[in-house]
């Protein structure tokens, strides 16, 4: 590296004057300014293209943690058998259909939220602040949480449905109730995150826009038809984009209240992975596993990304 | 009739509210439950009579801070995220600097790469990465916390503070480069300082992102390395679970994030979007 003396103006004003005669110095001072990416760069390499090669090759292995066996290429035998088992499909059904509602349900009440908090009332600011609460709850936390409220028993839930006259339920060992109040929580804790962007957005609309349509006499249908919509289109594609790649991700949740149960009825792809991977032991399986999990989260957010690009400069 | 079109404004206006108490309970509350509860006895908090009215007591505070293993665990947490965060921010800076001041086909096509890792399941990482780090005898340390949540926070903080960057006048920057300082001292001189408040937000988000984490911290953290969120957890045992400790212990593992929100509402959107909704 250069030491920056009194005299290291000229130094760089002659590479520069340099520069234009020879292309070899201009290519080595292009190359100088992208040095730093280096370090950063090296390790999201090693952390992911590394692993992923990995992965790929142990799951074309034969490898139990507790098997003194060892590791043993087994060719596509850990793919087949994953095919073959009932139980994955199953799983996948469950994350699609928990991936699905989750997102359909909260980009529907986010946007309702936004509308409703759009335009200033009584304490309005705070209000806002308050529904963020959820979202930046650690995901544990809210597990914990949800475990301890929707206890069969003393969970004030249970308290307040029967208050109700809606009577008691195991809301979380429920074979009828469980799936449903994962995705209840789910909605709870993430519902804030899509309302934030969506309502930033409703904000960037410019005001004289509205009052303008407003006087030719638009309804307030129309106005979110016409103007709302296609303004939002970005912030709606790249908010409901992430809550499709995070509520794939689903597992603090599942770790802290039914762990996959009753029988596999909450058991997500992420889940067995976790499983297979961590208490079977059965790594081979476990990155087969995780390979086509990989192949599904990238199918179904790339046919968002898409049109994200379309929209962007992505 | 304008009168009529007014009383029917208001009469909206007042339902719109009602609405939106209503709403902003649903979402406060359980937080709230928690946070009450953390200040129960058992007894207060198992009874239905002492639901909202009772004497606060802190003795979960002190199970939580003094009695048990959670302070270590704690500790370990703001050990590991802080060091993740300044490694984060230097290591982004890196990227980000040059990828908004001499942007290219190859730094844009950097960029893309780096945001697509944000799709990757961690679960999908994780099963690699710990059959790595185990063959280098790295799992259950420090170290190996420090490097999964920098790997998992840069793609966010490259392109936040790319967009921080950028805003920074070129102007100025050519200014100085006419003046002789090369790029680190442009950097470190001027466009950091200047893009103080962004660089803050950034490591800010970094900080909550880490703090949050369970599922690294629950597979690669060993016995002397428990996190927070991990030791959120422990308080379950065969014997029983104390719930009101739990409920102590899990409002001061959300108490730092709110802080830190507090302090980067203005960059909330952006950061939670990569910067892609300003």
């Amino acid at each position: 590296m250069k030491t920056l003396q009194p005299d290291g103006s000229l130094e760089q004003w002659t590479d520069e004057i340099m520069a234009e005669g020879s292309s070899r110095t201009l290519k080595k001072r292009h190359i100088n300014r992208y040095l730093s990416v280096v370090p950063g760069v090296l390790i999201l390499l090693g952390l992911s293209v590394f692993p992923s090669v990995y992965a790929l090759i142990v799951s074309f292995q034969k490898w139990i943690l507790t098997d003194p066996a060892g590791r043993k290429f087994n060719g596509v035998e850990n793919y087949h058998n994953l095919i073959a088992n009932p139980e994955f499909w199953h799983s996948l059904l469950v994350t699609l259909t928990f991936v699905l509602l989750t997102v359909v349900i909260e980009s529907f009440l986010a946007y309702s939220l936004a509308l409703l908090f759009f335009r200033p009332m009584p304490f309005h600011r705070i209000m806002r602040t308050l529904i963020l609460l959820p979202m930046l709850t650690a995901p544990i936390v809210v597990g914990m949480l949800s475990r301890f409220m929707f206890d069969s028993q003393f969970g004030i839930i249970n308290t307040i449905s029967e208050s109700l006259g809606l009577g008691r339920h195991d809301f979380l060992s429920g074979l009828n109730t469980a799936f449903l109040t994962l995705i209840t929580v789910d909605i709870w804790q993430w519902t804030p995150f899509l309302f934030l962007i969506f309502l930033a957005a409703m904000q960037s609309v410019p005001e004289e826009l509205i009052e303008a349509v407003k006087l030719d006499g638009a309804s307030r249908l129309q106005i979110i038809r016409h103007i709302f919509m296609p303004l939002m289109k970005y912030p709606i594609i790249v908010g409901v984009t992430l809550r499709l790649i995070d509520s794939f991700r689903v597992y603090d949740l599942i770790y802290a209240t039914t762990r996959g149960g009753p029988i596999n009825l909450t058991s997500t792809m992420s889940w067995s992975i976790y499983e297979s991977g961590f208490k079977v032991l059965n790594v081979g399986m476990a990155s087969a596993y995780s390979v086509i999990f990989l192949f599904t989260v990238l199918l179904v957010s790339g046919i968002f990304l898409r049109s994200l690009a379309k929209e962007g400069d992505l | 009739m304008s009168a009529n079109i007014r009383r029917k404004q208001t009469k909206l206006d007042g339902f719109r509210f009602v609405l939106g108490v209503l709403v902003t309970l649903i979402f406060v509350f359980p937080v709230l439950w928690m946070v009450m509860t953390g200040f129960k006895t058992g007894n207060q908090a198992f009874s239905n009579s002492s639901s909202f009215f009772f004497k606060p007591s802190l003795d979960n505070y002190r199970e939580v801070l003094f009695k048990s293993d959670f302070k270590s665990a704690l500790m370990t947490s703001f050990r590991a995220v802080s060091i993740s965060v300044v490694l984060t921010v230097l290591l982004a800076s890196g990227i980000a600097y040059p990828m908004a001041r001499f942007p290219s086909k190859g730094m844009n096509r950097l960029a893309s790469w780096i945001i697509s890792l944000r799709i990757v399941p961690p679960i999908v990482t994780i099963i690699p990465l710990f059959l790595l780090l185990k063959n280098i005898r790295l799992t259950g340390s420090l170290a190996s916390l420090v490097l999964v949540y920098t790997f998992m926070n840069i793609p966010l903080a490259v392109w936040l503070l790319r967009g921080f960057f950028k805003e920074v006048p070129r102007e100025i920057e050519e200014a100085a480069e006419i003046d002789g300082l090369d790029t680190k001292r442009i950097f470190f001189k001027i466009v950091l300082p200047l893009s103080a408040p962004g660089v803050v937000a950034t490591a800010l988000l970094s900080f909550v992102f880490a703090w949050n984490d369970f599922l690294f911290a629950n597979i690669l953290s060993g016995a002397t390395t428990r996190t927070a969120t991990v030791g959120l957890t422990e308080f379950v045992t065969p014997v029983g679970t104390a719930w009101t400790t739990i409920m102590a212990a899990g409002t001061i593992v959300v108490i730092p994030v709110w802080i830190a929100a507090l302090f980067a509402q203005k960059y909330l959107v952006r950061g939670l979007t990569m910067g892609s909704v300003k």
